[in-house]
């Protein structure tokens, strides 16, 4: 219990403490105060006047009665003063004295011979009226009046009245006075109270409600912005501001144009919206100085009764590279079954061309017992017959014909290689070791074809040494990297850049997949190249150099048949990044 | 002298294979089905070593190669075949289908399916 009580104070106090602080700093205090003074004033000025009239109209009435009563036992008691009958003038003087605010009367004589008091009688305390020797002058209205008795002076009467009636009186309406006050003030201040603290209590929702808004207003992930219907900003989202790069305080009360400086174009929309009233949506593209080029969507909704407009700005680039990405897999599919079935349809014709031309320069040569057989036979001399070929260039197009066939079929290798679902070759694989196989080999690749020395470049290797095997197919992969590393040094190649050319290989772990990215300083290349980078046959390559096939082939080794994914990146003068994502284990990779 | 047996639906690739095979001192037949060649094995001609290619118009090779080798197990069997995906089942490869015995087309050097036959067919007849 005790316990209990003490802990209530602490907390109660400074909630008491903290109420009487935000009251007496506010507008209710300053109101109430206020109110209470003039009330008081206007209760104080009427009371007086209340005062000051019934003080009037007492003493018209004290002054009355004073001359009345006066008039009346100066004539009463002439004869009897006359006569010195004590007993009459008493009589006389206690019959008018009935009314209460007669204080005393006084009967002198003023004759010389008997002169002085003849009768005074005055109100005690307790109201009765007794003959006294004296009054003692206190009254504040007192009349005398001469008794005249047959043309004679013969005596005065001096009637005194109380003031007490009238204190009495005076004191009711002061006491009236503060009671008003004291009524009149607190109920003033109980119905301002209460009214104030409805008051207080709707201010309080609807700052709940407005700091709830504000709330939801900024914890959207799109940029808000809300304008009136002379396109004047009234309002922004923290993301907003943030993709915008000024405050709600710096554009509050700004055109829109001045707000929206970085999206020109979204300018006409709006009116246009505001105009029309129908909503609006638009793509907008926007490339920063480091030539990133990020996507967004700005949707303008007119607001009800032309009241303005809200623009909505999202950063769509991840979207938009996701549906690329869509078409991209579509396209490579539909290619890629395409090119499977048209490979297959050409190994036969291949496979013929190849055959005849070595069964040709077997049949040509002089060694096997069967030419010589037969060449005797039909007198042919094998060794002029070669003469004669060798002269004519026939080896020449015969070892032409041969290379042709070679290279057709790989071409049609790497063809097939699209439609490959070669699991059962997969075995788990240490990144590592593999890609720095995939580098020693194309090194030794360039170095065999002098198109480049590889001594030249440097090779970063960043190695997260933690990441598990992946389960995978390792020459395959050892392909896809190949492709991409002399991609990035034929890139290198040829720029003309004063960076030391350097490609940098990391792994890295991540949520069961492991993730290579191979990236270059070299020149980087555009939009539309980037776009086009993993379709069959496309290549920026001289013609002979490239088939365009390198890249579409890793793409199908990564993901159709490792179920992985694989990117590129490329900004100009900047640098191109592939990224390659392998599952740990593609068989708990759901077929899509 | 090695008596071979190819079947494949294309008559100018047993031609060429023929003549190369023959060079090489063998005795070459050819079939364009995989029905043939079982009705060709079934009339009691003997063959050391059969190629099958895959794609067959009815019968496919590798179920030719199944059914033969539980009557015919002495006879080797090799594919010669125009999909780079083929991998040898569990199957075949106890019906003597290693890796070793598989070429894909187009054959650009002979020579090393003339050598797997000479190597595999002479062991056999040195073992019995």
């Amino acid at each position: 219990m005790n316990a209990t009580a003490q802990s209530s104070i602490p907390s109660g106090l400074p909630g008491v403490v903290n109420l009487w602080n935000r009251f007496k700093g506010g507008l209710t205090f300053r109101l109430q105060v206020g109110l209470c003074v003039v009330t008081s004033v206007l209760i104080i000025g009427f009371g007086y006047y209340d005062y000051s009239s019934a003080q009037k109209d007492w003493n018209y009435q004290l002054t009355e009665l004073v001359d009345r009563v006066s008039l009346r036992i100066a004539t009463a008691s002439a004869g009897p003063l006359w006569s010195i009958n004590m007993q009459q003038v008493v009589e006389t003087i206690k019959s008018e004295m009935s009314d209460e605010n007669l204080l005393a009367v006084e009967v002198r004589e003023l004759r010389e011979d008997k002169g002085g008091v003849f009768v005074t009688m005055t109100r005690q305390h307790d109201g009765t009226v007794s003959l006294t020797q004296k009054f003692e002058s206190r009254s504040p209205i007192s009349r005398m009046r001469m008794i005249s008795y047959e043309g004679h002076d013969i005596g005065t009467a001096t009637v005194h009245v109380t003031n007490a009636g009238m204190k009495r009186q005076m004191q009711t309406i002061f006491r009236q006075i503060l009671i008003r006050i004291i009524v009149v003030n607190v109920i003033s201040l109980a119905i301002i109270w209460l009214i104030m603290s409805r008051s207080r209590r709707i201010e309080e929702e609807n700052n709940e409600l407005r700091r709830h808004l504000q709330n939801i207003f900024n914890s959207m992930p799109s940029s808000l912005l809300a304008m009136d219907s002379h396109a004047i900003v009234t309002q922004m989202n923290r993301q907003a501001e943030l993709m915008l790069g000024n405050t709600l305080d710096d554009s509050k009360g700004e055109p829109v144009a001045d707000v929206l400086t970085i999206f020109p174009q979204a300018v006409p929309l709006i009116e246009e919206a505001a105009k029309t009233g129908q909503a609006l949506q638009h793509r907008l593209e926007k490339t920063d100085d480091k030539g990133v080029l990020t996507h967004y969507e700005i949707h303008v909704f007119p607001l009800e009764n032309a009241l303005g407009c809200v623009v909505r700005l999202d950063d769509v680039s991840m979207r938009v590279r996701i549906e690329e990405m869509m078409i991209q897999n579509e396209k490579m599919n539909s290619v890629g079954m395409l090119a499977a079935g048209m490979a297959h349809e050409i190994n036969n014709p291949l496979a013929i061309i190849a055959q005849a031309c070595q069964n040709i320069e077997r049949r040509l040569s002089d060694s096997l017992p069967k030419n010589k057989e037969v060449a005797e036979l039909l007198g042919v001399d094998l060794l002029q017959l070669n003469r004669y070929l060798t002269d004519r260039q026939i080896y020449t197009f015969l070892e032409n014909i041969k290379n042709a066939a070679a290279r057709a079929s790989n071409i049609v290798q790497d063809m097939l290689a699209y439609s490959r679902k070669s699991e059962s070759r997969f075995a788990p694989c240490d990144v590592s070791e593999l890609v720095d196989h995939a580098i020693r080999l194309s090194e030794g690749h360039y170095d065999l074809k002098k198109k480049y020395d590889f001594k030249h470049i440097e090779i970063e290797r960043r190695y997260d040494t933690s990441v598990p095997p992946v389960a995978c197919d390792k020459t395959k992969i050892e392909q896809v990297l190949i492709n991409i590393i002399e991609n990035a040094a034929m890139a290198l190649m040829q720029s003309a850049s004063v960076r030391p050319p350097r490609i940098t290989i990391s792994t890295k772990g991540a949520e069961g997949v492991v993730r290579i990215e191979i990236r270059d300083n070299g020149p980087g290349m555009d939009e539309t190249i980037r776009k086009r980078i993993f379709e069959p046959f496309f290549t920026t390559k001289p013609v002979g150099v490239g088939t365009g096939l390198g890249l579409s082939v890793a793409y199908f080794i990564v993901k159709e048949q490792h179920k992985g994914n694989i990117e590129v990146e490329s900004t100009i003068d900047v640098g191109t990044r592939f990224l390659i994502e392998l599952p740990i284990d593609p068989r708990k990779v759901g077929s899509p | 002298m090695i008596r071979v047996l190819h079947v494949d639906d294309e008559p100018d690739i047993l031609h060429g294979v023929k003549a190369y095979l023959e060079d090489e001192g063998m005795e070459v037949s050819t079939a364009g089905s995989a029905e043939e060649a079982l009705a060709m094995v079934q009339s009691s001609e003997q063959f050391d070593a059969i190629i099958f290619d895959l794609r067959l118009p009815g019968m496919s090779g590798d179920e030719a190669v199944l059914h033969l080798h539980s009557r015919y197990p002495e006879m080797k069997y090799f594919i010669c075949t125009g999909s780079m995906d083929f991998d040898a089942t569990p199957n075949m490869k106890s019906a003597g289908l290693s890796q070793d015995r598989v070429f894909y087309k187009p054959l650009k050097d002979m020579s090393k399916l003339a050598a797997a036959i000479h190597r595999d067919v002479k062991k056999c007849g040195t073992d019995s």
